[in-house]
């Protein structure tokens, strides 16, 4: 279809994509030039952008502010939600996707659950945390304030509902015939499901997954309510070096290195399936 | 809850099963319940309380804590509250130019994009970046990017001759960078759903329309818009969902300054609550969030829901 | 069929990173906890390293301590190291940015979590957290040790704003009392003094009323092609940094100039004085007379951002500023060739905002007798002189006249003898009506978005203290109680001190 040569729209195109993703790329351009800015090149009037680069912000990153630990932390927190959400919401998307539950109106519930301005969800999980904390089960699950296992339940709940929307046209587009064959050879439904449905939907399992990591990494609010010091998360962890002493945009904007490069690099090596799950399911819908 | 859709299960005919696996099944039932229980209980535990906290004095910092029944008195003063409805006017302001924006630049950039003719991989690759930052990261490095003294967009807009803006000294600078920045990290998302909507559409229409001599205007506006249309409702939705609770941008750039110029809900509502510990009042003022929320999104989807419900039973 | 060895392998990864985490978060909690109190080297140099002392075994209790983030927490951080090997009481130290303060420390006492044995707040919160009974009193704790904690040597201005109603709830372990920062290069620049007095006809100096301080900002203000000090400008160059964002820093600055014009937030009667003709002559003179010669920055800056604006020299002064901030204004003699910062009280010397940073014990705590005794220890005359020489502005006497050790130290010193002078006025003519209101922390959170209004121009200045005053009045439930039983309120003819400038440390 594009066997004809380039014609000068092309080069119009070429040039205006070029220019808007060099817009788009500037800022993160700039954090990783900063990061590696001594103290003395970054509040300068006019910016520099010639400089000897130094590492010594990502060594105060990393001694002062603990990132180690933080990442570990947002690691733990991250896998274990997703390994919960994964299976459970699974399930469910396939319930609603092939026996439609609830015909659409509880598909709209699970969504209405995300709408609630987050200050009046983040108070009553403070007073169940802090609760739970205080008895022994809690304690020994680590579902207390400043727990990682705190995090772990409130990053589960919030991707069930997303994973569940998102999960839903990969189920359905899984054609009817297959599983009704596999009906038909004296597969039972459990192990339709099981044999024949999840090994189909497993782009879809896959999208859902890295979306979920990219969640529970990303995310501030709850954390900074939820947590102190031992529990700490990445994103917590950058505003570390706005200080009594000023904003430290070296070490901050390495830490925003660390805490956003690897999203990025997971965003680039699979970008192709993202791409899909960014559409939560809608363009085949 | 999930198991109200019971239905008399039909009698099994094996060898001819066409409609096995039917509607209404107490197999999706299990399926959906595990995901059920939990997001019921931990969303009406949340509204709940948010309720009871609404009805009655809640002050944190006084030594009871939860006062009186006090009635719908929290709602009242939450309809004539100054702050909050100004709060209100800049959040409305905010996402109905920030959703805009989105849209028609992100709309456009997919179709430039979808028309690529080199390195069209490695472009909508890239574009998937400010989408994969943590928002209140990328927020604080823009506070720096934004910075009159220091700051390098003002010395790229002294290079071509403009500026420099004072970012966060008046108020429509101040909301124009939480809206750039909205954007930056958001027309991504526009453009990659779009993008992947594009290249899904049918071919024979656009042929026929080719065939037609239909100029690509119109082509645009008779084929191309409608069958857009499914996947932009539902990005407004999704986006208008997001901007409606903006907080993260607000806290880590402006907080909400200057004056209360970039005070959205969200913000407001974390003063109330975790500032002035006047739960009460947050809850109310939620709770009402809540409400519009849920029922212009329920609009939004309606179409989108009917069609779901029509391909599960088609299915 | 590539989907799914795509999807095998992201399984496989997934359960390595599940079995991975599940390994850590199995031993988490122990090492966890230590991490954050692990001593951080204080990467400033004048940090002198600390001898391990003979450690004494853990004796497997700990405490919780909730304060600010940043360099001074880090030199705190290490005494609190020091604490653990005399006493093998481990201390775990929350830092928290100064924005969340406030509110993360007062949800978890209002959520009666126990989360912290130790709090730190700012003067104006002690009223709620005090009426609130989230403290316990430390009285008893004082008397019994009176010998060891020297209380004598640290300024009544200071002292008095630990106590609520009497009791006393917390020991004070750094001020930020302010006065002013200025070039002291330019100021004295022969040049420059010409052409000032030629200019205004008085002499360019230390000034000594908010009049004069906005003369010297409009007369320092430079653009490219003017010259400064006989150099040639390439830079907008501007005559003084104000903290004019929306953060707590702009209501502080606004009373520094209120206080000495004569005005107070609140009325002796209780009512709201924001409306006063002093007040807002007072705002006038900042917002229109001194910030149109501020860097643009100044609308969104809080302290930190006039950190940065001294120390890279793009402002000729500050206005009313935090002196324990000494150690990063000093940064701008290496930044910028031929500078020099010094120290002066701001016009009102005494008449400021003198407060501290204050910890006690929470109500709520399981240890108090350990708390108490840490608290006591970081107040002790030996751990404030190495938080001292390590930078932190402490608030002993003892330590900020001691000339011959400050002379020494100046990076990190430079400011003490200035800020000694500063606080014995204070104890004879600084009082305000404010601190001793219960509502003062809201109210003190409530006033930035005010106060940003009325700088940026969103609103006319009396349009914004209206509004605020609206907004006392609601939080007061009508007029405000003033419980300031026991604190004597200086004598209204007392007489500004004149500033001996020899109190200065000049760059040797």
């Amino acid at each position: 279809m594009r066997a004809r040569a380039f014609t000068p729209w092309d080069i119009v195109r070429q040039v205006l994509v070029m220019a808007i993703l060099v817009a788009f790329m500037f800022p993160l351009f700039w954090m990783l030039m900063t990061s590696f800015k001594s103290y003395g090149d970054i509040l300068v009037s006019p910016p520099r952008w010639v400089f000897e680069p130094t590492l010594n912000n990502y060594v105060d990153a990393f001694q002062k502010a603990d990132f180690a630990h933080y990442i570990l932390n947002t690691l733990t927190v991250a896998a274990l939600s997703t390994a919960i959400v994964i299976p459970t919401s699974a399930l469910a998307s396939y319930g609603f996707a092939r026996y439609n539950v609830g015909g659409g109106n509880l598909m709209f519930f699970i969504l209405t659950t995300r709408m609630m301005p987050p200050i009046a969800v983040v108070l009553p999980f403070f007073m169940i945390f802090k609760t739970l904390g205080a008895t022994d089960i809690g304690s020994t699950l680590g579902l207390g304030l400043d727990q990682l296992g705190t995090l772990v339940v409130c990053y589960t709940i919030f991707n069930l509902p997303f994973a569940i929307w998102l999960m839903h046209s990969f189920f359905q587009d899984i054609p009817t015939e297959i599983e009704d064959s596999a009906r038909l050879d004296g597969y039972s439904r459990w192990q339709v499901l099981r044999k024949v449905v999840l090994p189909l939907a497993a782009p879809g399992i896959a999208v859902t997954t890295i979306f979920c990591i990219l969640f529970s990494w990303n995310e501030f609010f709850f954390a900074s309510i939820l947590t102190r010091s031992n529990a700490k998360t990445i994103t917590m962890g950058v505003g570390d070096f706005w200080t009594q002493q000023g904003v430290l945009w070296g070490p901050l904007s390495a830490a925003a290195v660390v805490c956003v490069v690897p999203m990025i690099v997971m965003a680039l090596i699979l970008q192709r399936y993202i791409v899909r799950g960014l559409t939560f399911g809608a363009v085949r819908g | 809850m999930a198991t109200s859709t019971h239905a008399p299960e039909l009698p099994r005919k094996p060898r001819r099963l066409p409609r096995l696996l039917a509607d209404h099944d107490w197999f999706g039932s299990i399926l959906v319940a595990p995901a059920m229980l939990v997001i019921v209980f931990f969303a009406l535990f949340p509204l709940g309380y948010a309720i009871y906290l609404a009805g009655h004095y809640v002050d944190l910092t006084s030594i009871n804590q939860i006062g009186d029944y006090v009635g719908l008195t929290s709602f009242r003063e939450a309809l004539t509250n100054d702050a909050f409805s100004s709060a209100i006017r800049t959040t409305l302001a905010i996402l109905v130019i920030a959703l805009t924006t989105e849209v028609l630049l992100g709309v456009g950039l997919a179709m430039l994009l979808n028309r690529l003719k080199w390195f069209k991989g490695i472009c909508r690759a890239l574009f998937l970046l400010p989408l994969a930052c943590a928002p209140e990261a990328a927020a604080l490095i823009w506070r720096y990017l934004y910075d009159s003294d220091f700051g390098v967009y003002n010395a790229l807009l002294g290079m071509i001759g403009l500026g420099p803006i004072n970012w966060f000294g008046s108020s429509l600078p101040a909301l124009a960078s939480i809206i750039i920045f909205d954007v930056w990290q958001w027309t991504p998302f526009v453009t990659l759903i779009t993008l992947a909507a594009l290249q899904a559409l049918p071919r024979e229409p656009f042929e026929a329309a080719e065939l037609d001599g239909a100029s690509r205007f119109t082509v645009f506006r008779r084929l191309t818009l409608p069958l857009l249309t499914p996947v932009l409702a539902l990005i407004l939705v999704l986006r208008g969902m997001d901007l409606a609770r903006l907080y993260d941008p607000i806290s880590a750039m402006t907080k909400g300054g200057p004056g209360s110029a970039t005070e959205t809900v969200s913000y407001y509502l974390y003063r109330v609550g975790l500032e002035d510990f006047r739960l009460d009042q947050a809850s109310a003022m939620a709770l009402l969030v809540l409400f519009v929320i849920v029922v212009v999104s329920g609009l939004g989807l309606r179409p989108l829901m009917r069609a779901q419900g029509a391909r599960a039973r088609r299915g | 069929m590539r989907h799914k060895g795509f999807y095998r392998k992201l399984t496989g990864l997934l359960g390595v990173i599940v079995i991975a985490a599940g390994c850590s978060s199995a031993v988490t909690p122990v090492p966890a906890t230590s991490s954050a109190v692990t001593p951080v080297p204080a990467t400033s140099s004048a940090v002198t390293p600390v001898p391990a002392t003979s450690a004494v075994p853990l004796n497997g209790k700990t405490i919780t301590w909730a304060t600010i983030s940043g360099f001074y927490t880090d030199i705190a951080t290490s005494l609190a190291a020091d604490y653990t090997a005399k006493t093998g009481t481990k201390v775990n130290v929350v830092q928290i940015d100064l924005q969340s303060m406030y509110d993360k420390e007062t949800l978890d006492m209002a959520g009666a979590t126990g989360a912290y044995d130790i709090v730190t707040w700012n003067l104006s919160w002690l009223g709620q957290w005090a009426g609130a009974k989230w403290l316990a009193p430390l009285t008893d704790y004082v008397a019994k040790n009176k010998d060891a904690l020297q209380l004598g040597d640290i300024s009544p201005a200071l002292m008095q704003t630990d106590s609520w109603q009497g009791v006393q709830y917390g020991l004070p372990y750094y001020t930020f009392t302010q006065g002013m920062f200025y070039r002291c290069d330019l100021f004295e620049n022969a040049t420059e003094k010409a052409n000032f007095q030629a200019k205004y006809g008085y002499a360019l100096d230390i000034p000594t009323t908010y009049q004069q301080m906005a003369d010297q900002a409009q007369f320092f203000r430079r653009k490219p092609g003017d010259t400064l000090a006989g150099k040639p400008v390439t830079k907008d160059f501007y005559g003084i940094g104000l903290m004019d964002g929306r953060v707590n820093n702009i209501f502080d600055e606004a009373n520094m100039v209120a206080w000495p014009m004569g005005a107070d937030v609140i009325n002796d009667d209780g009512t709201p004085g924001v409306t006063s003709q002093k007040y807002e002559d007072a705002l006038n003179l900042i917002y229109k007379k001194m910030l149109p010669y501020a860097p643009p920055g100044s609308l969104s800056a809080g302290y930190d951002f006039v950190a940065s604006q001294f120390n890279t020299g793009l402002i000729a002064e500050t206005g009313p500023f935090y002196l324990d901030q000494w150690a990063n204004m000093v940064k701008v003699e290496t930044q910028v060739p031929g500078a020099e910062a010094c120290v002066a009280p701001h016009p009102g010397t005494g008449e400021t905002w003198s407060g501290t940073f204050s910890m006690g014990v929470e109500a709520n705590s399981k240890n108090v007798a350990d708390a108490e005794d840490f608290l006591g220890y970081l107040t002790s005359p030996d751990a404030q002189m190495k938080f001292a020489l390590a930078g932190g502005s402490t608030p002993r006497t003892s330590i900020l006249t001691n000339r011959t050790l400050v002379d020494q130290h100046r990076d990190t010193m430079g400011a003490f003898p200035t800020l000694a002078f500063i606080l014995n006025d204070a104890q004879n003519r600084w009082y305000t009506n404010f601190i001793w209101v219960p509502q003062a922390a809201k109210i003190y959170n409530d006033a930035p978005q005010y106060f940003s209004a009325a700088a940026s121009g969103q609103e006319s200045i009396s349009d914004a203290m209206n509004a605020f005053a609206k907004d006392i009045t609601s939080y007061c439930g009508g007029p405000c109680t003033i419980d300031n039983q026991g604190i004597t309120k200086p004598d209204p003819n007392a007489k500004e001190p004149t500033f001996d400038r020899s109190l200065q440390v000049r760059k040797p």
